[in-house]
């Protein structure tokens, strides 16, 4: 190419920087037929690609008017009927001849422009074997074609086509691009969203056969030497699953599934495919699908088995191999993910088991103790009953008179068989109220709806001809930890024993308040009141015959007796206010916050 | 030996014999009649044939607790009105609730009442 017309050198300059820069392929190819007609003086050019099964007019260049036939396109089985080009494409060298239709039937869909032309070339663009692409030269003039003449031009038509090639296949990767990120967006969503493993995998095999267009995509797990399906979902998620049998692939038996397995080898089988290295009927024909692309699903370590996705629309692509390995991927992160939180869980489980027996064992260790306690002691009141009892009488001298000595040392044995049954009595609380505090039901009680529901009861069981009216005072709701039950005996004591002692017509006030640390529940009766000394009895039980007082007996327990106790089970108190003539405030407080049971309750 | 208890029987119910002869015996000098009775069955019975004017019953009784022994006595018209004080070892407050509730007119600790303190209160009682 020494000649050049200086366009024609413009031009070549141009190509070569469009090739370097990775221009526009198809300005790069519009410029090179310019350049062509330019540089060997032709009145029209094109460079017509040729595919698998067509031919495309990729540019065109017709000299005094608008280049046309661009993206013309001509099915390969129209080669044969146009000798030149046909014998320029099979043998890969340039052709000379006259017109296009020359040497054969002239073709009607050529253009009579085409068959004015008195001379043609055709340059063949060669890749590797085969012919990529052709330039179709034409000269309206007498003037031929000088073989060696378009050499050159062959060798620049050449970058053309690579350009052709590189721009087809930057775009294949861009779409490839565009289909991995949507497929990235959906498997990212099923990761971050929280679904239990079921959904997850579901979901994950739906997004797969929907991203490799295929009719169904499911997970197999590797079980022992089996692979059994664990999740398979249809694309439109409207088809069950066939029900096939669980024993499907043989892992161990199967070459071709070890190979997927354990060596990270995908397994793509097709009945169309003559190239299958086995008879893909075999799988295809347990899997009850047309065509199988198979993935290793395994964490880095260990195989879990494999991501398959069947019956695909047009044919499984290494896109959707890369697309199944993605998703495997995530679904193996996520599959690790759940096995270590249901390993935690397992190990939590396990914790709190034994926890729970630890916890069990003590108690029961402890209410056998306070079991113990309790009856050993009160075995021991048996004797100290009998020698307390005879040493009163010795005291008293009613078996008789002692001997001096002898009745010296009586007092001394009933001093120490006092002491004794103190003991024992404060073993018996002690046990009790061990017993007690473990059988509390201690909840959340509000306060003042219980106060309501005792005075309720109250106002019906109140007999007589004007019962006193039970109001109920409480600044709002007041919420304490309590055994509900328990509190409600104490208030219905309380407010049962107001009313007794309470004046026909008068008023008994229950007032739900609060102080630092405790609830209080004030039960306010307008009745005689309680004379001072009487005040230390009132909790002794019974303390109606008045022979068992009057005797000296330390009593036991009931009502007032019964109510204190429960009271300080809880960690609470009961105290009374009283104003002779003008009646007494009960007052019960239990703690606001979680006590130790406190206080004593009377043996 | 004070006038006014003359002629009082009472029924002493335990099956702690040492114990109830101890009870007899100091009662009996203070001028009552003491009937004894060691379990719940020979106390039902000894109730419906001395008809006393007060029991004294223990709870923890062979065969039959004490309660089982009241209840029966308060479901016969002949001993239902007869007044039964609960003479036991066993202080647990439910117990002192249930007594109460069965229609036990007072509850005592064996422990805490010495025999001159019975004698004493079963005199004002009576009186």
């Amino acid at each position: 190419m020494d000649q050049q017309p200086p366009e024609a050198a413009r031009l070549a300059g141009l190509i070569e920087g469009d090739l370097i820069s990775r221009g526009d392929p198809y300005q790069i190819m519009e410029r090179l037929v310019r350049f062509a007609a330019e540089n060997v003086d032709v009145d029209r050019c094109t460079l017509t690609s040729l595919d698998q099964d067509v031919l495309r007019v990729e540019a065109s260049y017709e000299r005094g008017g608008p280049p046309d036939f661009i993206g013309h396109e001509y099915p390969l089985s129209w080669l044969p009927r146009q000798p030149l080009l046909n014998r320029a494409v099979t043998t890969g060298a340039i052709v000379y001849g006259g017109s296009l239709g020359e040497g054969g039937n002239s073709d009607p869909e050529l253009a009579e422009s085409l068959l004015a032309m008195h001379h043609t070339a055709i340059v063949p663009l060669s890749l590797g074997d085969a012919v990529g692409a052709v330039l179709i030269l034409s000269r309206r003039s007498e003037r031929p074609f000088v073989p060696g003449e378009l050499d050159g031009l062959q060798q620049v038509g050449l970058l053309a086509v690579l350009a052709l090639r590189n721009a087809r296949l930057v775009e294949q990767v861009r779409s490839a691009q565009r289909r991995g990120l949507d497929s990235l967006t959906q498997m990212s969503r099923h990761m971050a969203s929280s679904l239990d493993r079921a959904t997850f995998f579901d979901k994950m095999s739906e997004t797969v056969a929907g991203l490799v267009a295929a009719g169904r995509a499911g997970f197999w797990q590797l079980a022992g030497t089996e692979l059994v399906p664990l999740h398979e979902q249809s694309a439109a998620g409207t088809d069950p699953p066939d029900p096939r049998p669980r024993e499907v692939l043989d892992a161990a038996g199967d070459r071709e599934v070890a190979r997927l397995l354990f060596s990270g080898e995908a397994l793509r089988l097709s009945r169309a495919d003559p190239k299958a290295s086995i008879d893909p009927d075999s799988v295809l024909a347990r899997l009850g699908a047309r065509d199988v692309l198979a993935v290793p699903w395994r964490t880095a370590a260990v195989p879990l088995g494999l991501l398959a996705a069947c019956d695909s629309q047009s044919g499984f692509t290494d896109q959707d191999e890369w697309t199944m390995r993605l998703a495997a991927r995530a679904s193996a992160l996520v599959w690790q993910g759940y096995a270590a939180e249901q390993r935690a869980q397992s190990l939590q489980t396990a914790e709190m088991d034994r926890l729970e027996a630890h916890a069990e064992r003590m108690a029961a260790l402890e209410r056998q103790k306070s079991e113990f306690l309790q009856l050993a002691s009160h075995e021991l009141r048996a004797p100290i009953t009998l020698v307390s009892g005879y040493l009163s009488m010795l005291e008293e001298g009613s078996l008789g008179t002692l001997p001096t000595p002898a009745a010296k040392v009586v007092p001394l044995m009933t001093a120490r068989m006092r002491h004794m049954s103190e003991l024992v009595d404060r073993m018996l609380t002690t046990s009790r109220m061990e017993i007690r505090a473990r059988g509390q039901n201690t909840k959340d009680v509000s306060i003042d709806a219980l106060a309501r529901a005792v005075a309720a009861s109250a106002r019906t069981t109140a007999g007589g001809l004007a019962p006193p009216t039970i109001r109920v005072e409480t600044p709002g709701r007041i919420r304490v930890r309590a055994d509900p039950e328990q509190v409600e005996t104490i208030l219905g004591n309380l407010v049962s024993n107001a009313v007794k002692y309470s004046p026909e017509g008068s008023e008994v006030t229950i007032t739900v308040r609060e102080e630092p640390g405790w609830v209080a529940v004030d039960v306010t009766d307008h009745g005689e009141g309680i004379a001072e000394e009487d005040l230390p009895k009132l909790f002794q039980p019974f303390g109606r015959l008045p022979g068992a007082i009057a005797a000296g007996i330390h009593g036991t327990g009931l009502g007032l007796h019964l109510s204190i106790g429960l009271a300080q089970a809880q960690g609470g108190d009961i105290d009374v206010i009283s104003r002779p003539g003008d009646g007494s405030t009960f007052t019960l407080r239990l703690p606001r916050g979680r006590r130790r049971p406190a206080g004593r309750i009377d043996a | 030996m004070p006038d006014g208890s003359l002629g009082i029987r009472l029924l002493l119910v335990d099956d702690d014999v040492d114990v109830a002869s101890m009870y007899e015996m100091q009662l009996a000098a203070h001028g009552f009649h003491v009937i004894t009775a060691h379990s719940g069955t020979e106390a039902i019975d000894r109730a419906g044939s001395e008809y006393p004017d007060l029991i004294y019953l223990d709870l923890g009784l062979p065969e039959m607790h004490g309660f089982d022994v009241l209840r029966t006595l308060r479901s016969v018209p002949s001993t239902a009105g007869i007044p039964v004080v609960i003479l036991t070892n066993y202080s647990e407050p439910e117990l002192v609730q249930q007594g109460r509730e069965l229609g036990a007119h007072d509850y005592l600790i064996k422990a805490h009442t010495p025999p001159a303190a019975l004698a004493e209160a079963t005199r004002q009682w009576v009186s």
